[in-house]
């Protein structure tokens, strides 16, 4: 081999050029709010409670005479009367992951949504794509298309769609506004007619408690966030809405309705055949009384093993061996950290340092909450 | 879930070569303020790039290649005029700067003694520390096809500064 030793020589930096502080900052903000950008667990703002509130608001009276607050009651009013709809809501999301999972950077996702109240029995339906949801004769299933598993144990609407429960029609839509001008602070509500239609302006804050700010700015309730709705002025019928986060002071739309249609022919379609439904008791947990850090410590050590006396306690086992089985069947736990609270989240984040059997280091938060009976569960993290 | 994954390794990725970028990025432009800016915007390009998804392997070279993109692009860019405002700028850098760019100059003119296209595989095996394989992936070439290229440039630099 020929010796270059004394270009080498020649041509090697006799100084030394490094990143600035500068250029290192403000990589390790774009790193670190790219990382919990893709973490959601909650999105949506007052789930579960859809009490129409008493005159808390102290909106703005419009032109036109009618506050905030009579619009929506009028056009609640009109929409208890509605038997069936169909609309589709885009959310930037991914087909597959839970319906509480939004980040601002991914695509929009159509879900198509059908609702029908025939004698006053509820049947819903919402489909994204990698994942559907359905709500018949009294029976809420959840499954996963290409994985063709699924989940039966739920009691309610939000317990399998989250936040994405007040979509199920625009009646719930503007149920749960009207719900959450009631307990929200900050907002303020801007009402304005043209063109036959009513537009409605929310501007809101986030909510929640950020003394430890990593929920902060990851879902739309625990952001500065704008929500608009269009009205016909007339039939009081929703027409459209959409929800923009604020975002490094730019506004990001991250979902809108629309595409609504009332009274349309149509049904629920069942499940279908060849999807492997689990058990209805539900998540049993583990490790019950053990702080988060032990708990933790325990379940993400189970994973070098695969140890399934551990595992399946703490999550579904169909989905740990489909989905996360192939990665983390391995994986040895280095190190465990002090468990924080943040935003509106009810669990705890456990910090952890986990070597995947592909030899990468993965630093992250393990997200666990108790379950129904009193053990740990995995929320999210993974 | 992989996803996830996906984002820690980039992280990672880019934390460990950030010197290594900047420093590449400076023999290219020879001015450290343009440099740091070409790696800001080639790490923002890296984190947010989706589709096709990167393989972990490659991950490091792909980096490299937006950079090195983002540096031929400046050079064949409006950046190459140098404006009033600029010339203005560097009476005010400081010694240290003076001396980078000083070096970079120095290794910049002996290359230009060689063909472009020898110059940059020479360039990133001997000052960046790039192997072939790597450079492959960045400029998209064969190895075999650079190692040739490489073996050329520095037998014509050999035969220019040590007359053997």
């Amino acid at each position: 081999m020929d010796n270059y030793d004394e270009i080498r020589e020649l041509l090697k930096p006799r100084r030394e050029i490094k990143a600035s502080s500068r250029l290192r900052a403000s990589t390790e903000t774009l790193l670190e709010k790219r990382c919990r950008k893709n973490y959601r667990l909650r999105w949506f703002w007052g789930i579960g409670t859809a009490v129409v509130a008493a005159a808390v608001m102290g909106v703005l009276l419009m032109p036109f005479g009618m506050s905030a607050k009579d619009i929506l009651s009028s056009a609640i009013k009109v929409l208890s009367n509605e038997k069936t709809v169909e609309m589709t809501v885009e959310v930037r999301t991914r087909p597959v992951e839970n319906f509480s999972y939004i980040d601002i950077d991914d695509d929009f996702v159509p879900h198509k949504i059908v609702s029908t109240n025939f004698d006053s029995i509820p049947s819903w339906s919402v489909d994204k794509g990698g994942r559907v949801a359905v709500g018949l004769d009294g029976r809420i299933y959840c499954w996963l298309t290409n994985l063709k598993c699924g989940w039966t144990d739920y009691r309610k609407p939000e317990d399998a769609l989250a936040g994405m429960a007040i979509f199920l029609s625009p009646k719930t839509i503007l149920e749960a506004e009207l719900s959450q001008c009631a307990s929200d602070s900050g907002a303020s509500y801007v009402v304005d007619e043209k063109d036959g239609e009513i537009l409605l302006t929310v501007n809101a804050e986030p909510q929640g408690d950020f003394a430890n700010p990593y929920m902060l700015d990851t879902s739309i309730r625990e952001s500065r966030n704008v929500r608009r709705y269009v009205i016909d002025a007339a039939t009081r019928l929703l027409k459209s809405a959409s929800v923009s986060i604020i975002s490094d002071g730019r506004e990001i739309e991250v979902l809108r309705v629309s595409d609504i249609r009332y009274g349309g022919n149509v049904s629920v379609t069942p499940p279908p055949a060849d999807i492997d439904f689990s058990g209805e008791d539900g998540i049993p947990g583990a490790f019950a009384g053990m702080s988060p850090e032990d708990a933790a410590r325990k379940i993400l050590g189970a994973f070098e093993k695969w140890d399934t006396s551990v595992i399946n306690l703490v999550m579904d086992p169909d989905l740990a061996e489909r989905a996360f089985k192939p990665d983390y069947s391995g994986a040895v736990l280095l190190e465990v950290g002090e468990a924080f609270q943040s935003g509106e989240y009810p669990g705890f984040f456990v910090p952890y340092s986990l070597r995947l059997p592909n030899g990468y280091v993965k630093n992250y938060n393990v997200a666990l909450r108790h379950t129904n009976k009193g053990g740990w569960e995995i929320d999210g993290g993974l | 879930m992989v996803n996830d994954n996906e984002n820690e390794q980039k992280a990672q990725v880019v934390r460990e070569n950030l010197d290594y970028l900047v420093r590449f990025a400076f023999f290219r432009t020879g001015h450290r303020e343009l440099a740091e800016d070409l790696v800001h915007d080639a790490v923002v390009r890296f984190i947010e790039h989706r589709h096709p998804p990167v393989m972990p392997e490659n991950m490091r070279a792909y980096l490299f290649r937006i950079v090195y993109n983002l540096c031929q692009e400046s050079a064949n860019g409006n950046r190459r005029c140098i404006s009033i405002d600029e010339i203005d700028v560097t009476l005010d850098e400081t010694e240290e700067e003076r001396l980078d760019m000083e070096e970079a100059e120095r290794i910049n003119s002996i290359l230009d003694a060689i063909p472009e296209r020898q110059a940059e595989i020479v360039r990133m095996n001997v000052v960046d520390g790039l192997s072939f394989v790597e450079s492959s992936r960045i400029l998209s070439v064969p190895a075999s096809t650079l190692k040739s290229r490489f073996k050329a440039g520095m037998d014509k630099l050999k035969q220019m500064y040590f007359n053997k």
